[in-house]
């Protein structure tokens, strides 16, 4: 398997470029763009509440001051409105004032300088103006506030107000100073940019931040996956110990790997058997026919070695088989590969089956289930490994004077229990787990038929089922201590689906 | 052939690989059948629906179309013809996958060739009405279905209810050749490798019953295949 054929062949990445493209950095900037709308959107509002809310006042003032006039003007003629407004010119507020007689000139007022066209406009106006105020005696010397000094000799000012034509077609000009709305408004576009400049920083710095952080995890793993890929099957994902999303994704992928790896080292033990142990039947085989081939033989001498051959590729295929089936069933099987089967009838079924073979051999055969026990599996595997367990029991468990086997099925802590028991001579402790292990055979069976698969196999049919193989004595004896051994299942919640059959009904 | 019948059936034979074609080829023929062999799926489905065939031996892998879909696809345009599936693939799982597409049968490689020949003859048989008989007769061995009894000569013989089963079956099959595996399937319902003779005893045991006594025997072992039950001629 050649990863580097596989690789897609990518550009290198500059390190920005990688930061830009990383969904952190981008969710930042989305983040940003959203708080910087917003942002503006209040900073807006306020504005222009505070500025409806300043008009309102400036208006109300107007209006005030008008009405005042009103009633001057009503009690006492122009004269009258003459002397208040020269009076109220003196002093320094907001309201702006100017009075002109039909010639066109100013007769009263602090307004100095103004827009001609504004005297042709009627009702509520905005409008420039230059202003010049002689301060009444009691104001003199008074200590007044920066932005009034301006207001008060400023030129180039901005007020709000309203032009009255009165009798004998003189103007008259009321208005209030803009100044403090202008103010205003400086402040809060001050403030705007002040906020978006901000923003935009710590939004984008603690975006690279977060985002470079992320990258160097997500960056480490990328270079543990190609490691991998590059043949180390050993290496793992570094996990942080934070228990965030990142580290519980390291650790599934280091679960995957453990069971990648396990995988990969069961396929290559079946290859290395395959090819250690096969050969010599092979061999055998080979030799077999070389021998027919060369020796003169009759017809039907050369019939019975053809025949031998024959026998001998049957067991080499039977072999074969076993052991492409336990390294399939070592790989595990998935949920739908679980069928419904019944429990106790297997086991009734195998040792009816066994029967008359152990009759033969001096054996007698026991059971002992519950009378009911559905469960989920593979039955024809099952069915295998508790026949290679019956077979070995037969093959080396009869040592006894009374040799017997007994075949039990047990409900235990959610798991099914399958157990052949023999009382012959066991399994010295030293040898149990070896003899799990493919083609191993006890020294003392070396010379029986037989392929040496059995017990691997039926490890391999407990961990198709996420279950266990079991040795122990059977008894306490001390000379015939006996061997059980155990299927260990798991016993799955029992789903029906709706085409779920049960395994092992026969046609009628 | 291995079974006594008269003559050879049709077989329609689906297989990519060239080798191993050429070699069933050869040796279907000469137990006495016909072949046809189709070399792809494509070709296979367009001999399989002409017709005409007693059995069907198909390859699951195939080029152009896979096996178990052409099975499929026969059986739901009602065609039955018994079939016989033959895999490489070796999952755990796959007997019963090809059975529930349709499959009678079901072969994994590698396999023994008299394995073959045996099952693919027993398929072709169903032809024949054994099912709805009551009465099977070979020779002078009698066995009612109805009444669960057999007997011989006339003497009744006393059968265990699996060793009855086995006669069943082997009585349903008179005259073909029937392997140790199609025995533990068809009378014990289990598909599995049996590391000992198993089977064997159980058939010494039906043999030591039914032909020990008698002066013909019935029951024969065919080496390197099977048992077959056949009356000699004259019985």
């Amino acid at each position: 398997m050649s990863a580097k054929t596989n690789e897609p062949q990518t550009k290198p990445l500059s390190p920005t470029a990688k930061l830009w493209r990383t969904t952190t950095f981008r969710l930042s900037l989305l983040y940003l763009g959203v708080f910087s709308i917003f942002s503006v959107a209040l900073l807006g509002y306020v504005y222009f509440q505070t500025n409806h809310l300043l008009s309102r006042q400036i208006l109300d003032r107007l209006d005030t001051e008008v009405r005042s006039l009103e009633t001057v003007a009503s009690v006492g003629g122009v004269a009258a409105l003459v002397r208040v407004i020269d009076r109220r010119s003196s002093r320094p507020s907001a309201s702006v004032y100017l009075l002109i007689n039909s010639d066109g000139n100013a007769i009263a007022g602090n307004i100095s300088e103004i827009p001609a066209n504004v005297l042709n406009r009627r009702g509520l106006i905005e409008f420039d103006y230059s202003r010049e105020t002689d301060l009444s005696p009691r104001f003199v010397g008074r200590r007044l506030p920066t932005d009034v000094e301006a207001m008060l000799s400023g030129e180039n000012r901005r007020a709000l107000g309203r032009v009255y034509t009165l009798p004998g077609n003189m103007r008259l000009i009321v208005g209030r100073d803009l100044g403090e709305r202008e103010r205003f408004e400086l402040v809060m576009f001050r403030a705007l940019k002040l906020a978006l400049l901000l923003t935009l920083v710590v939004g984008v710095a603690g975006g690279i931040l977060i985002s470079r952080r992320v990258l160097k995890r997500i960056e480490a793993i990328d270079e543990t996956s190609r490691a991998i890929m590059a043949g180390d099957l050993s290496e793992r994902v570094p996990v942080q110990g934070s228990g965030d999303e990142l580290d519980r994704l390291a650790q599934s992928l280091n679960a995957m790997l453990e069971r990648i790896e396990t995988l990969m080292r069961g396929l290559k033990e079946v290859s290395d058997n395959i090819a250690h142990d096969l050969r010599t039947p092979l061999t055998r085989l080979k030799n077999q026919a070389e021998t027919a081939l060369s020796a003169d033989l009759t017809l039907d001498e050369a019939r019975e070695a053809l025949n031998r051959t024959l026998e001998e590729a049957d067991g080499l295929i039977s072999t074969f088989n076993a052991l492409l089936l336990i390294a399939r069933a070592e790989a595990g099987g998935a949920p739908d590969a679980m069928r419904p089967f019944d429990g106790p009838l297997i086991l009734s079924d195998m040792a009816e089956l066994y029967e008359p073979v152990a009759e033969e051999r001096g054996a007698v055969i026991t059971t002992d289930a519950p009378d009911d026990l559905p469960l989920k599996g593979n039955r024809e595997l099952i069915a295998q490994a508790l026949s290679n367990l019956i077979d070995n029991a037969l093959k080396y468990g009869l040592g006894n004077a009374a040799p017997r086997l007994t075949l039990s099925l047990k409900e235990e802590g959610g798991f099914a229990l399958f157990s052949v028991a023999d009382n012959g001579v066991g399994i010295p402790l030293e040898s149990r787990n070896k003899v799990m292990e493919r083609f191993y055979r006890l020294d003392e069976s070396r010379t029986e038929p037989g392929s040496g698969l059995g017990l691997s196999l039926v490890r391999a049919a407990a961990q198709f089922h996420g279950g266990q193989v079991l040795l122990d004595s059977a008894t306490k004896d001390a000379e015939n201590p006996g061997l059980i051994v155990t299927l260990k299942l798991p016993i799955l919640a029992p789903r029906l689906k709706a085409d779920d059959k049960p395994q092992g009904e026969m046609a009628a | 052939m291995l079974s006594e019948e008269k003559e050879g059936m049709r077989i329609l034979l689906v297989e990519d690989d060239t080798q191993a074609a050429g070699y069933l080829v050869k040796a279907l023929l000469e137990a006495g059948h016909n072949v046809v062999h189709a070399a792809d799926g494509e070709e296979g489905l367009h001999y399989a629906e002409e017709g005409g065939y007693d059995v069907i031996v198909m390859d699951r892998m195939l080029p152009k179309r896979d096996g178990l879909s052409i099975i499929q696809l026969l059986r739901t345009r009602g065609d039955h013809t018994p079939a016989l599936i033959l895999s490489a693939l070796g999952e755990v799982d796959d007997r019963v996958v090809g059975l529930r597409a349709g499959g009678d049968d079901y072969l994994a490689k590698p396999y023994a060739f008299t394995e073959l020949l045996a099952r693919v003859e027993a398929l072709g048989r169903r032809k024949e009405p054994r099912e709805a008989e009551a009465e099977y007769r070979v020779g002078d061995l009698l066995l009612n279905r109805l009444s669960r009894t057999v007997s011989r000569d006339g003497q009744e013989i006393l059968l265990q209810p699996r060793e009855f089963r086995l006669l069943e079956y082997l009585m349903k099959h008179a005259g073909q050749v029937v392997t140790r595996t199609m025995l533990l399937e068809n009378v014990w319902d289990y598909h599995f490798d049996p590391q000992t003779n198993v089977i064997d005893v159980h058939v010494s045991r039906l043999r030591a019953k039914i032909d020990k006594d008698f002066n013909a025997p019935i029951l024969h072992t065919v080496r390197g295949a099977g048992y077959i039950l056949k009356a000699e001629v004259g019985q």
